[in-house]
């Protein structure tokens, strides 16, 4: 089958799944997911690695433009007031998570840097997962606005924390087996710095670019070409200097919404127009779960799993304690954070580019975790959503006529 | 409320700060680490003596015939059939596959490697390396220097040399990084997808062979020599009055070497026999004996061994099941030899202690005393001897 046969039996395999996993009060997403799973490699196959490699461009937009939406949450005024917050319940959350995973590892006896490279990659959370559960709940309160602002700086600190690690472990090698200095010090940091500094400029510059013009623009659909054009080339750009398009693609969010008073207008286009794409996104990302790689994964695994899941949930209770006085942040937010994709297989790529002799492990474990998260991730975050009472119906679909 | 307002309306504060991005972007990704510079790989010479269709070919009667023949070499070389799956398989299935896919018969051979394990490492030298695709997931993990000797696998640097595995002239190739012992072989492909080598196992060892080793084991395969020494475990070359014991009358072949416990020497041929007629026919050429390759079957052999003649049945194997060497405890005849004198007509002739003489001229049961006159004598002397397994006919002089 080709790219756009598939293309068009995943949309209508999708909306399908939507369709029953709404009737059995699951998230979309998961149904999505699981058409994918169904449709992919591990499935009937209809959806081969060919295809899936094809199609990628459609994941990278999706990522992007949903990262975009992320990047609102950076809106200064908003983040003057709970940006410390946010920090915090950042923070406490991923780090527990990283502990609780690289103690785990240790004590079972596996060497320091697995151990640090799967806590760093146990810190993030599926951003694309969880936004896509909360604008189906079409959540609000401070559970969202919470969830929302945590999800974004998670990120951010997971891709740190990364670069973190690896650079400590190129320069520890480095002063073990000798070499020379400067040249290990400029492989291993600047990559650091250039990835955080560098993308937040592209993100800056293609932000400024879009908030400028986005003033002249008035129609919806002329909206939407520059939307989706700024962030087609805040992708591209990044992926040509090596940076991350993650971060770029956020920057930009942020960008706007401090920038331009159209932002409103923007996301509101976006919100009404991009479902398709997030549909492609999702079955894609489906089938691109390893549910071959669940039995294999070994009580390494399961230390990850458990180790993440219980730092996350932890942490935000720990952390909300302080800083989050309403009872709904602290008693759902860990639930609604258990997502796991996106980032994590690109930092899984990172390792193994980097890495090949630690490659077999981290990558059994990570996929094997990811197919684990993405699958209970979006059925935890409605649940939280809906027992936090954030979780509103639909309101009647219209957007399309007015 | 109070930082965002004056931001929004101050267009030359925001042309400034873009001035600054653009700058750290400029200068950011101008400094930044680049991965080396690939060096193009392609050995031209070799591949443009093979269009695709015929490489394919090639490369899976190669995995064919090194599965079926070299025992000794390992036969968990990947099967190419079909193309469907290829290339080098580390420690399973889980951790580095090739797949080789076509979508159409005629059309190229599209390679890729998924990374699992190996990957381009910018951090180490490469002696060479290939992307054969442009998307990350995919890479082409292994690829040949111009000098043709030397061979990277991404990620690991090292090198090939020259060795030798069983029959085969192999590369050997050598690595900084620890090869799994499950390491099972499989094909090298280029950047267009054109089959370049094999990897195969070799003991504890991975060697490479390369296309034009292909060619020559082709040619070789059909060789009725090689297919006797394969097939049927023994070597013969025409005879002649200087290179046999026995009455020659102008026609037969000798045999020069026969591996123990194989077919022919179950069927009772001998280093030393001269092979002189089959199906009645005359032979006098290796050629002649070519029926052994025709069918299934059992082949009467006419051996002269003394005298009179001695009819052998060699029953024809079909090429794939070659037979086992045993050891050569087999044989228990015949007289040891324990030491050999440098410079002696023996060691001259590549006699070694420890070799086994089974046949002095004409003697099948040489005594130590015939040995020792045969040896101190200045007339060319035939001797068989057994080492290793095989059976030799040689002439010392």
């Amino acid at each position: 089958m080709n790219e756009l046969a598939s293309l068009g039996v995943i949309l209508l395999l999708a909306l399908l799944a939507g369709h029953v996993a709404k009737y059995l009060k699951v998230p979309e997403v998961t149904g999505y997911i699981l058409a994918g799973v169904l449709l992919g490699p591990a499935g009937i196959a209809l959806i081969t690695h060919e295809t899936l490699e094809s199609l990628q461009v459609f994941s990278e937009v999706a990522l992007g433009l949903i990262l975009f939406a992320i990047g609102s949450v950076f809106e200064l005024v908003r983040f003057q007031r709970i940006g410390r917050r946010l920090a915090t319940l950042t923070a406490v959350e991923s780090l527990l998570a990283a502990t609780f995973v690289t103690g785990g590892l240790l004590a079972l006896g596996q060497p320091l840097i697995i151990a640090l490279l799967l806590g760093v990659i146990a810190m993030e959370t599926a951003a694309a997962t969880t936004l896509m559960v909360m604008r189906e709940c079409n959540a609000e309160g401070p559970l969202t606005d919470t969830l929302s602002g945590v999800i974004a700086l998670n990120n951010i600190f997971c891709l740190t924390g990364f670069l973190v690690v690896t650079a400590g472990f190129d320069l520890y090698r480095q002063a073990i087996e000798g070499g020379a200095a400067l040249e290990v010090i400029y492989r291993s940091v600047y990559p650091l710095i250039w990835q955080l500094i560098g993308s937040v400029a592209l993100g800056f510059v293609v932000g400024v670019l879009l908030a400028a013009w986005s003033s002249q623009v008035m129609e919806h659909g002329e909206m939407l070409i520059l939307l989706i054009g700024a962030i087609l080339l805040a992708v591209g750009a990044a992926q040509l200097l090596e940076l991350s398009p993650l971060l770029a693609t956020l920057a930009v969010g942020a960008t706007m919404v401090n920038l331009s008073s159209e932002s409103r207008r923007i996301f509101d286009a976006l919100a009404q127009t991009d479902p398709p794409l997030y549909a492609i996104f999702f079955v894609i990302a489906g089938a691109d779960l390893n549910v071959g790689l669940l039995p294999s994964l070994g009580l390494i695994g399961v230390v990850y799993v458990l180790g993440r899941a219980g730092g996350k949930l932890l942490g935000t209770i720990v952390a909300s304690r302080r800083v989050a006085p309403e009872p709904t942040v602290r008693r759902y937010l860990g639930y609604a954070m258990l997502s796991q994709a996106g980032l994590a297989v690109g930092l899984l790529l990172a390792v193994n580019r980097r890495y090949p002799e630690l490659a077999p492990i981290i990558t059994t474990v990570v996929l094997g975790a990811v197919t684990v998260f993405e699958l209970v991730g979006p059925i935890s975050a409605r649940y939280a959503l809906v027992r936090s009472g954030e979780s509103k119906p639909q309101p009647p679909a219209t957007g399309l006529l007015d | 409320m109070h930082a965002s307002i004056p931001i929004r309306s101050n267009p030359r504060y925001i042309a400034l700060l873009v001035g600054v991005a653009l700058l750290i972007l400029l200068v950011g990704a101008f400094l930044r680490p680049r991965a080396r510079q690939a060096v193009p790989v392609v050995p031209s010479n070799e591949l443009a003596t093979l269009p695709d269709r015929t490489q394919r070919r090639a490369l899976r009667d190669l995995a064919d015939y090194i599965a079926q023949r070299a025992s000794d070499v390992g036969s968990s070389v990947i099967h190419l059939a079909d193309l469907g799956t290829s290339g080098l398989v580390l420690a399973g299935d889980s951790v580095l596959t090739a797949v080789a896919e076509s979508a159409e018969r005629d059309a190229p051979v599209r390679v890729r490697f998924l990374i699992h394990s190996l990957a381009t490492d910018s951090a180490r030298p490469a002696v060479a390396s290939v992307e054969v695709d442009t998307s990350p997931q995919w890479r082409l993990v292994v690829a040949r220097s111009p000098e043709g000797q030397s061979l990277t696998l991404t990620g690991m640097t090292g090198g090939a040399i020259e060795t030798q595995c069983g029959d085969f002239i192999l590369r050997e190739m050598i690595f900084d990084a620890v090869i799994p012992p499950a390491f099972a072989g499989g094909g090298i492909f280029d950047l267009d997808g054109n089959a370049i080598g094999l990897v195969v196992p070799c003991g504890n060892r991975v060697a490479l062979v390369s296309i034009g080793e292909v060619s020559r084991l082709m040619v070789l395969q059909q060789s009725p020599e090689h297919r006797l020494w394969t097939g049927y475990g023994f070597r013969a070359q025409p005879a002649d009055s200087t290179r046999t014991p026995l009455p020659y009358s102008g026609e037969g072949l000798l045999v020069t070497e026969v591996r123990i416990g194989s077919l022919a020497y179950q069927a009772g041929i001998r280093a030393g026999d001269l092979i002189v007629r089959i199906n009645s026919e005359p032979a006098s050429r290796v050629e002649d004996l070519a029926p052994l390759f025709d069918e299934p079957g059992a082949r009467p052999l006419l051996l002269q061994r003394t005298a009179r003649g001695l009819a052998v049945n060699v029953r024809s194997s079909p090429v794939q099941s070659l037979p086992q060497t045993p050891p050569s405890s087999s044989s228990t005849g015949g007289l040891a030899l324990t030491t050999v004198e440098p410079g002696s007509k023996a060691a001259r002739s590549g006699l070694k202690p420890g070799d086994r003489i089974v046949q002095v001229g004409r003697s099948r049961a040489p005594t130590a005393n015939l040995l020792r006159r045969a040896l101190s004598d200045t007339t060319p002397v035939f001797l068989v001897y057994e080492r290793d397994g095989l059976q030799r006919a040689v002439v010392l002089r």
